[in-house]
C-alpha cells in the first residue's frame, strides 16, 4: 500500500493473480485433499470478503479504498476456483482479468491525483470535475467498471461470478447482494469525492498530459473492447 | 440531435402503424455460451416494446429541443446532450431486448446515467440527492441482478418446476428490484430527491423513461404477477404508497417536489393496476400519464425560468395575466391529472377506478384508494390557486 504508484500497479494488476493461479494449481494437484478443506476456505474468504465491505466505507485514504477493493473482488474468485469445478475455474479466470486491467488503471489515475494534489486523503480533493474533466471521465469509467456496469467486461465478470455462485450453493446469495451493493457503493463514493462537490485546495491542479491520458486508455481500452470477445478468451 | 430523435421517431411510427397491429418479430445476435448460461442479445418487437419506444424517443426528442433552449450554451452543454442521449439510448435498449442481457445493460445503465444526470449542477444538495438516487438504484439493481438468475438456460424445465422449487424467492426479488426503480414505497425516498436535475431531466425521469422501466418489466414479465398472487399482496404497497404521496404533497411547498410527488401518485396507480392483472390498461395510463406529466414538468420549469430560479409557490401568483400560455398548458396538464371527462387521463383514470372495484380484495385498500383520489383532486387545486391566483405577493 505504501509502495509507489508502479509498484501498487504490479501487485494489484499481476501479483494478486500470481497467488489465485497458485491456489489453482494446488487444487489441481491435491484435488482430493481440497475437499476436505472446503468449507473452512470459502467460510474464511466469505467473512473476509464481508467484513472488508463494511471497513472500507468508513476509510478516508484513497489508496487503502481501492486495495480493499482488490480483496474484495478476489474473494470470490477463490470461492469459485474451490466450490465451481471446471466453469468455476473459467469464472475466476474472467474476473482476474477484468479486475486486473481495472485496479491497476484505477491506482494509476489515483496516483495522478497524488501527484498533484501530494496528498491520498479523500477530504482534501474535491471538485475535480471543474479543473479536469478528461481525469473525470477516466474516474468515471474505472469506477463504474470496478462496480461492473454495463458497457464494460467487468459486467460480464461480475454476473458469470454472481450466478455462478449462486448456482454452487443458493444460500450465498446473502453475501453476494451484500458484496456487490457495497462495491457499487464504495466506487460512487470515491468517484463522488474526487470529481463533485466544494472545491477546497485544489488550486494547483492541471490537466492531466497526453503521456498519463494513454497509459489510461491502454488500460481500459481492452476493457471496453473484450465485451465482444469474450467467447474467444475463455 | 433533437432532429435525428424525430426522424427515428417518425420511422417508428410509420413501422408501427403500416407493418400490422399483430405483428412481432425476435432478433437474435448469438454473442457467446457458458455452460447453462446463454449470452446472446436479441431484440424483441411487438406493440408493447414498439409503442413504448414510441412514446419515450417522442418525449425525449421534445426535451432535447426544450434543452437546448433551457440549459443555453454553457461549456459543458455537450456534455449534458451526451450523458441524456445515453439515458434515453439505455432506456430504449431495456424495452427492446426484455432477454438476459439486454435487460441488465438497460437497467446498470439508467441507473449510472441518471446519477450523472442529477449531480449535473455542481453543488451539494443536488450530490446529496444524486447520491440518495444512484444507492437506492444500486439496491435495485442487486434486486434484479439476482433475480434474473431464473432465466439461465436448461437449469428449468419448465416454469411449474420453477414456481415449486426453492428458487420461488427470484420472483419476489425481481417483484422488489421493479419497485425500487418504480419508486413504491419501502424505496420511495428517490423519486422526490431527483427532482434536484436539471428541469429537462427531471421531465424525462418523471414521464416515460427511469420510473416505468420498473412497471415495463412487470408487463413484460407479466407471470410473476398472474402466476403467483404475489400482486394481491402488493396492492398494500402500492395503496399505502400513492397514500403516503397524497399527505406529502399537502405539506409541500415546492413546485417542482409537487409535481414529482404527483409522480408518484400516479405511479402508485399504475402498480396497482398493474398488480391486479390488468396490464393492457396499465400501459395505456403510463402513455397518458408520461405524456401530460411530461407537459406539466415542461411548463413549470419554463415558469420557474421565467421568475428567476425560486421553486416556492408561495412567492408565485399572477401568472394566468403575464403568461397566458403557460397557464393554459398547466391546466390541461392538471386537468389530466385530475382525470377530468374526455382528456385522455380522464379514460385511463376512469377505466382504473371502475374495474378497481370489480375485483375482490380488502376493503380497507379499496377505501385507502378512494381517499387518495380525493387528496389528488384538493392539491392539484391547492397548487393551480397558489401559483395562478391573481394577488402577487
Amino acid at each position: 500500500m505504501e509502495a509507489p504508484v508502479s509498484g501498487s500497479m504490479i501487485l494489484a494488476g499481476v501479483l494478486l493473480k500470481l497467488g489465485s493461479y497458485g491456489v489453482l494449481k494446488l487444487l489441481i494437484i491435491g484435488g482430493g485433499f481440497v475437499v476436505y478443506l472446503k468449507a473452512l476456505l470459502g467460510g474464511l474468504s466469505l467473512v473476509g470478503v464481508s467484513l472488508v465491505c463494511c471497513l472500507r466505507i468508513r476509510q478516508l485514504d484513497v489508496k487503502i479504498i481501492v486495495a480493499y477493493s482488490s480483496i474484495v473482488h478476489i474473494g470470490p474468485v477463490l470461492l469459485s476456483f474451490i466450490y465451481g469445478f471446471e466453469f468455476g475455474v473459467m469464472r475466476g479466470n474472467i474476473m482476474l482479468l477484468s479486475h486486473g486491467l481495472c485496479s491497476s488503471a484505477l491506482f494509476y489515475v489515483l496516483n495522478l491525483g497524488y501527484e498533484r494534489q501530494h496528498s491520498r486523503r479523500l477530504l482534501m480533493m474535491r471538485g475535480g470535475l471543474v479543473l479536469s474533466p478528461v481525469l473525470s471521465y477516466w474516474w468515471f469509467f474505472l469506477c463504474v467498471g470496478n462496480m461492473g456496469c454495463p458497457p464494460t467486461f467487468n459486467f460480464i465478470s461480475e454476473i458469470l461470478m454472481m450466478w455462478g455462485l449462486f448456482y454452487v450453493r443458493y444460500t450465498f446469495i446473502l453475501v453476494i447482494f451484500l458484496l456487490g451493493f457495497f462495491v457499487g457503493v464504495y466506487c460512487v463514493y470515491i468517484y463522488e469525492f474526487f470529481n463533485h462537490g466544494v472545491m477546497l485546495f485544489n488550486l494547483g491542479f492541471c490537466s492531466i498530459r497526453h503521456l498519463e491520458n494513454n497509459i489510461i486508455f491502454v488500460h481500459s481500452f481492452p476493457i471496453l473492447i473484450r465485451v465482444f470477445f469474450v467467447g474467444e478468451c475463455i | 440531435m433533437g432532429s435525428v430523435l424525430f426522424l427515428v421517431h417518425f420511422l417508428f411510427m410509420f413501422w408501427f402503424f403500416v407493418g400490422g397491429r399483430c405483428l412481432s418479430t425476435l432478433l437474435v445476435l448469438e454473442n457467446f455460451t457458458l455452460g447453462l448460461m446463454d449470452f446472446s442479445f436479441f431484440l424483441v418487437l411487438d406493440v408493447l416494446s414498439v409503442g413504448f419506444v414510441l412514446f419515450i424517443f417522442f418525449i425525449s426528442s421534445v426535451v432535447f429541443l426544450y434543452s437546448s433552449y433551457y440549459m443555453g450554451r454553457g461549456p459543458f452543454e455537450v456534455r449534458f446532450r451526451v450523458i441524456l442521449l445515453l439515458f434515453v439510448f439505455s432506456m430504449s435498449i431495456l424495452v427492446l431486448s426484455p432477454g438476459m442481457l439486454g435487460v441488465l445493460l438497460g437497467w446498470d445503465g439508467l441507473g449510472v446515467t441518471s446519477f450523472l444526470l442529477v449531480i449535473y449542477y455542481m453543488n451539494v444538495r443536488s450530490l446529496r440527492s444524486g447520491l440518495i438516487t444512484v444507492y437506492t438504484n444500486r439496491l435495485g439493481d442487486m434486486f434484479l441482478l439476482l433475480g434474473l438468475y431464473f432465466m439461465v438456460k436448461n437449469l428449468f424445465s419448465s416454469l411449474e418446476v420453477f414456481l415449486s422449487g426453492k428458487y420461488f424467492f427470484l420472483f419476489f426479488l425481481i417483484l422488489l428490484g421493479g419497485m425500487t426503480k418504480s419508486a413504491q414505497l419501502p424505496f420511495s425516498s428517490w423519486l422526490p430527491a431527483a427532482i434536484a436535475a436539471p428541469t429537462p431531466v427531471s421531465s424525462l425521469v418523471h414521464s416515460s423513461t427511469l420510473v416505468t422501466a420498473g412497471v415495463y418489466i412487470f408487463i413484460r414479465y407479466y407471470f410473476i404477477m398472474r402466476c403467483l398472487m404475489l400482486g394481491k399482496i402488493f396492492c398494500w404497497v402500492r395503496v399505502l404508497t400513492r397514500f403516503m404521496a397524497g399527505l406529502m404533497a399537502y405539506f409541500e411547498r415546492d413546485l417542482k417536489k409537487l409535481v414529482a410527488i404527483s409522480t408518484l401518485r400516479q405511479l402508485g396507480i399504475i402498480m396497482f393496476i398493474c398488480s391486479l392483472g390488468e396490464f393492457s390498461l396499465c400501459f395505456f395510463h403510463i402513455v397518458s400519464h408520461a405524456l401530460f406529466k411530461s407537459l406539466l414538468f415542461l411548463s413549470c420549469g419554463g415558469l420557474i425560468m421565467l421568475i428567476g430560479g425560486d421553486q416556492d409557490i408561495r412567492f408565485m401568483g399572477g401568472f394566468s395575466f403575464m403568461l397566458k400560455f403557460s397557464f393554459l398548458l398547466v391546466v390541461i396538464s392538471s386537468l389530466n391529472l385530475v382525470g377530468f371527462p374526455f382528456i385522455s387521463g380522464f379514460f385511463s383514470r376512469d377505466t382504473i377506478l371502475e374495474l378497481s372495484s370489480l375485483f375482490e380484495y380488502n376493503l380497507f385498500v379499496w377505501f385507502l384508494f378512494i381517499f387518495s383520489c380525493i387528496f389528488s383532486l384538493v392539491y392539484r387545486v391547492k397548487l393551480l390557486h397558489w401559483s395562478f391566483r391573481v394577488t402577487v405577493q
